[in-house]
């Protein structure tokens, strides 16, 4: 008899959500983490009274964390603090002007109309088509199994409403931004999104140009930082006995008659089990974990062929006066060409960009607490590659924490620069070496429509028997929500396979 | 004979089809614009991965 029913590697939020799940339908589980905290890219760090968000910074498309919640008995609402984040994003302008887009569909409307009439008209419209697409992602895509050709088919079958939205296949994000709005200022505040999916606006399906609409469902911000999130996870597993078990590698997943039999950790310990469920990067997984011997070729030649999607560093920032800003995130306003031009001038070259250009996070706006009374925390995501042309990270950290401020102080947030109390850093290098990210790959696999759905890593193993994965590397891929919804069909599958 | 002929006329006929669906494909292909091509190369180069993909 096994040591347990199934055991969790990984306590991201996709194998807490799934661990916690599994054990709420009375599996014993063990959830083993390499770290000295649960969360992953999903947690929250302390350094010198400041809190900042390791990864994610805010959470949207809360549908499949309230369907996670209610399945373990409870409501994400009475669980985790969320704070409504209103304005939903402001936009910086190279000139230091900003515009602000509030949540409500009609009040950023109005501002569009402001700097284009006709566009303003154009966002209700796009906003009404892309209503009807997260509708229809929601209700089955984004917590249904994608695993094989009848999924699909069960999928279109009981979703018939996204047929409607086909179309979409077939253009890219440039495209279908571009049909919609034509002021150049308007195009500004969407481009930098495509980045999202780790790729640029004229090579990202048309499919993802809901990203510009979707925040405007609305935004949460967890009162005491994201780590809230999967801690609500690990609390409610636990009352059901799941086990979480930190600083603990695993080294190797054990594989009998090509069924997975457990764990091998660092310290040369087995621990048996009938399921594993994988919460790490599935090309590390397979090519490292799993004996090579046990792994038909074709599924070797398929976890080498994916490529990575983006790698950000992220700079941490502690400030001792309010930063002139005007929500939670701000971006800095970037034109499509600008975005294309830099994936292929800078990131496929391995050239950092002169000037920063990314997200800026203010959580402190949201809650004032993460941060000494009168100071705040600001987490700045500037654009950055992991492979650099002729130097790596940890040559270039400093500088690039410096170069950030200097350029960010010059037109985006006056005064940043004589106001940093502290500063610190994660690179890509640094999120590969902590978090086993591949390449800092923070969204793990690209997301194109070619590594999508049934051509992502399988959420079921097709070669393990036994073996279960969730997180950013298989369907639906990287982000909080969806990461979570990944737990939740894992859990299907285990119901319905074991 | 009559059955030989018929079997070589549709021969003839699947290849015609062939030809103009790679025809029109192509036709449709060098009207897009630079970007879309872009976007359209991206695919293309990934496609012969998708079986081992399918079954990773």
């Amino acid at each position: 008899m096994a040591d347990y029913d199934v055991i969790v590697i990984g306590a991201g939020c996709g194998g807490l959500s799934a661990a916690s799940i599994l054990a709420s339908q009375g599996r014993k589980t063990l959830v083993l983490e390499q770290s000295d905290h649960v969360g992953g890219c999903c947690s929250t760090f302390e350094k010198e009274g400041y809190h900042f968000d390791v990864g994610a910074s805010i959470v949207e498309e809360i549908q499949p964390t309230e369907i996670a919640f209610e399945m373990l008995g409870t409501k994400f609402q009475d669980e985790v603090d969320l704070i409504d984040v209103d304005p939903m994003m402001s936009f910086i302008y190279k000139d230091g002007s900003k515009v602000t887009y509030p949540l409500s569909v009609e009040g950023t409307a109005e501002v569009i109309a402001k700097m284009s009439p006709e566009d303003g008209e154009a966002f209700r419209r796009f906003s009404k088509y892309f209503e009807g697409f997260t509708e229809v992602l929601m209700k089955g895509f984004f917590v249904s199994p994608a695993t094989s050709l009848s999924d699909m088919a069960r999928l279109v079958f009981n979703t018939p409403a996204l047929m409607k939205y086909l179309p979409l296949f077939a253009k890219t994000y440039q495209e279908v931004l571009t049909s919609y709005f034509k002021s150049e200022a308007v195009q500004r505040t969407m481009a930098y999104q495509s980045l999202y999916l780790g790729l640029p606006p004229e090579l990202v399906s048309g499919l993802f140009a809901l990203l510009p609409y979707s925040e405007h469902e609305g935004i949460w911000y967890p009162r005491g930082g994201m780590v809230q999130i999967p801690l609500a996870f690990q609390r409610c597993g636990e009352k059901f006995g799941m086990e979480v078990r930190l600083d603990t590698e695993v080294v190797q997943v054990l594989v009998r008659n090509k069924r997975a039999a457990g764990v091998l950790l660092g310290d040369g310990t087995e621990i048996t089990a009938d399921i594993v469920v994988s919460d790490i990067n599935a090309i590390k997984l397979y090519l490292d974990m799993i004996p090579q011997d046990q792994l038909p070729w074709l599924a070797r030649v398929g976890m080498k062929s994916y490529e990575y999607s983006k790698s950000v560093p992220m700079v941490y920032v502690g400030l001792d006066y309010e930063p002139p800003l005007e929500a939670h995130h701000s971006i800095i306003a970037s034109s499509m060409e600008e975005v294309n031009d830099y994936w292929y001038n800078n990131a496929k070259k391995g050239r950092l960009p002169e000037k920063m250009f990314g997200l800026i996070c203010w959580p402190t706006m949201s809650d004032p607490a993460l941060a000494p009374e009168g100071h705040h925390a600001l987490n700045l995501i500037p654009e950055g590659f992991y492979d650099l042309a002729g130097t790596d990270w940890d040559a270039e950290k400093q500088p690039f924490v410096e170069r950030t401020i200097e350029d960010l102080d010059s037109y985006a947030i006056p005064g940043l620069k004589e106001h940093v109390t502290i500063t610190d850093c994660a690179t890509p290098m640094d999120f590969e070496r902590r978090l086993l990210m591949p390449k800092g790959a923070i969204y793990d696999i690209q997301e194109d429509l070619t590594e999508q759905t049934i051509f992502r890593p399988s959420a079921r193993s097709k070669s393990i028997k036994g073996l279960y994965l969730v997180g950013n590397s298989t369907h639906p891929g990287g982000g909080v929500p969806t990461v979570i919804a990944s737990g939740i069909i894992a859990s299907k599958l285990i119901d319905r396979y074991e | 004979m009559a059955k030989k002929d018929a079997v070589k006329k549709r021969k003839w006929f699947k290849k015609l089809l062939l030809v103009l669906v790679v025809a029109a494909a192509i036709g449709w292909y060098t009207q897009q614009d630079e970007s879309k091509k872009r976007f359209l190369k991206h695919l293309g180069k990934q496609v012969p991965y998708l079986p081992a993909r399918y079954y990773a």
